[in-house]
């Protein structure tokens, strides 16, 4: 495998064959951090490439101090974040009394259900639950980055991952009783 | 609240480590045709834009040099106020001196395209009102002519110099300094008691980040920098481009102000720490660099023994000491190296080699 320094060196160049090896090496794996972040695959491919124009542009300015993967992830979540908040009329304040509802929350439903259906789940969640929970859970930033990275409030950040965990594990329990009750009616 | 990761959190994210799902072709082809996949031009600040500009130097300064020669018959300084000298200059080499003329002239001016001096165009020497707009003029020429290809060809400055001269000391209307110029565009003018002979010298007004430079004024009893100094010499140390102003008083209180600009540009960058563990980051102490003609390093160990010497840019240290790996701890390196306008420079530091 190319190194990552001549990687840059050559995309810096113009080089398209380089340019492509770079796009194919990071491009599956940053599509699936896009995907987490939309409802639709064509969305999370429009980010896809919009990131990587991102990082095209900003390559001449990668410093060697990091990771090249993470820089890029960084690229990507930012540009997928900017886009959905640019999709959202009114932030935050979805489907509140959805998410009130009572539920079990300790119920291990998650472990016979597939990725796909997982993705499913997340993407059908609204925008903001989706960001705060993917930015937290699958990204890692602190309550505090997805505040400012989101411009919103620590507390909004830490209510509205609490309103998407309950939500998503109450869609997640529904898929389980159906999954489970299906194959029992067909019997 | 809940700070913790949840286990539904946990379980998403190690279900979507390595979801790796291939994008459509559409997206490398539309990505293919966007113009941030062009080849990108280093930045560079040895343009042709910048060579114009360094000619435009050598024209301006010749211009001053030029006038200063030959003014003496021409003006009578008499009336009251203030001249103002600015000097602009951005040198090409080291200890370049320019002394603003003693006495303005009131030369009439026969350009009548008025190009005024881009912000870029550093090398700008502005004399009263009335003459700027025939330097501009005459830059906008010199600009014209000078091949874009050709760096430092006084040719071209000289020629210019001869071709717009030669109607100012022609010119048959020359106005007294306290008359209004003929030409009605030009703002009226008078002209003030100047310092007789003010001087304004930088040891270097292109350094690189990091670098200092020297500025001194003479001509007069006493200075005031932009700085709020007060001494006639001032060492400067800027992070980015600053233009310094210094008032320059003389026994009979009459001033002058000159500015020097001092353009910092970076020219190389050194790491301050290398980690050589072989996970292939930062695993190598390499210097990045642009447009350096010539490089050498030397590193040394805190016992003074050299462990690295390089006279490639490209090749950096891996950190090994006689083929073993080197102590952790801090090393010191020594480089010298010369930019892209000839121009030798020496850095030193220090560098930390952890594992």
């Amino acid at each position: 495998m190319i190194p990552d320094s001549e990687l840059i060196k050559g995309c810096l160049e113009g080089k398209k064959e380089v340019q492509k090896l770079f796009y194919q090496k990071y491009a599956s794996t940053m599509l699936g951090i896009c995907l987490r972040y939309f409802q639709t695959r064509e969305e999370a491919e429009d980010a896809l490439q919009e990131g990587f124009i991102r990082v095209f542009t900003n390559l001449v300015n990668f410093r060697n101090e990091g990771s090249l993967e993470g820089w890029i992830k960084r690229i990507m979540v930012n540009t997928s974040l900017n886009l959905v908040r640019n999709q959202m009329k009114h932030q935050f304040h979805m489907d509140l009394e959805e998410a009130e509802n009572d539920l079990s929350e300790d119920e291990d439903i998650t472990s016979n259900i597939s990725r796909d259906e997982m993705l499913r789940l997340l993407q059908e969640l609204p925008n903001g639950y989706r960001m705060v929970f993917n930015l937290y859970e699958v990204e890692g930033y602190s309550h505090k980055e997805i505040a400012e990275a989101l411009a919103v409030t620590v507390s909004t950040s830490k209510t509205q991952l609490l309103k998407a965990r309950k939500l998503l594990q109450k869609k997640l329990n529904n898929l389980n009783r159906e999954a489970v009750s299906a194959p029992a009616q067909k019997k | 609240m809940d700070n913790e990761h949840s286990k539904l959190g946990q379980h998403y994210k190690e279900s979507f480590q390595d979801f790796r799902p291939e994008p459509s072709p559409a997206v490398w082809e539309k990505l293919a045709q966007h113009p941030a996949l062009q080849a990108t031009p280093k930045p560079s600040w040895f343009s042709p834009v910048k060579i114009g500009i360094f000619t435009t130097a050598i024209v301006a300064v010749s211009i001053l040099v030029y006038l200063s020669i030959r003014n003496t018959p021409v003006a009578v300084v008499n009336a009251p106020g203030q001249v103002e000298t600015l000097i602009n200059t951005e040198a090409i080499s080291d200890n370049q001196t320019v002394t603003p003329p003693t006495t303005p002239i009131q030369g009439k001016t026969e350009v009548t395209t008025v190009a005024k001096p881009t912000t870029s165009s550093r090398a700008v020497i502005e004399q009263e009102k009335i003459n700027e707009k025939a330097v501009a003029g005459l830059k906008e020429k010199s600009i014209e002519k000078s091949e874009p290809t050709l760096a430092f060809v006084p040719k071209p400055a000289v020629a210019a110099v001869t071709s717009v001269a030669t109607p100012l000391i022609t010119s048959p209307a020359k106005p007294l300094p306290h008359q209004t110029p003929e030409t009605t565009e030009t703002p009226a003018y008078t002209a003030a008691p100047a310092v007789s002979n003010p001087v304004v010298t930088c040891r270097d007004t292109m350094i690189c980040l990091g670098e200092n430079t020297t500025i001194w004024a003479s001509g007069g009893e006493s200075y005031v920098w932009s700085t709020g100094e007060t001494l006639p010499m001032i060492t400067v140390n800027p992070s980015a481009s600053t233009t310094y102003r210094v008032t320059i008083t003389d026994a009979l209180g009459s001033q002058s102000n000159a500015t020097v600009e001092v353009q910092v540009a970076i020219c190389i960058y050194v790491p301050n720490a290398f980690t050589p563990d072989g996970d292939n980051l930062n695993d190598e102490f390499i210097v990045k660099g642009e447009n350096i003609q010539r490089f050498s390093m030397v590193i040394f160990a805190r016992n003074g023994q050299l462990v690295f010497e390089s006279n490639d840019i490209q090749k950096g240290w891996d950190g090994k000491v006689k083929g073993n790996m080197g102590e952790p701890g801090s090393y010191t390196y020594k480089i010298n190296y010369i930019d892209s306008l000839g121009k030798s420079h020496e850095k030193k530091g220090q560098l930390l080699l952890l594992r």
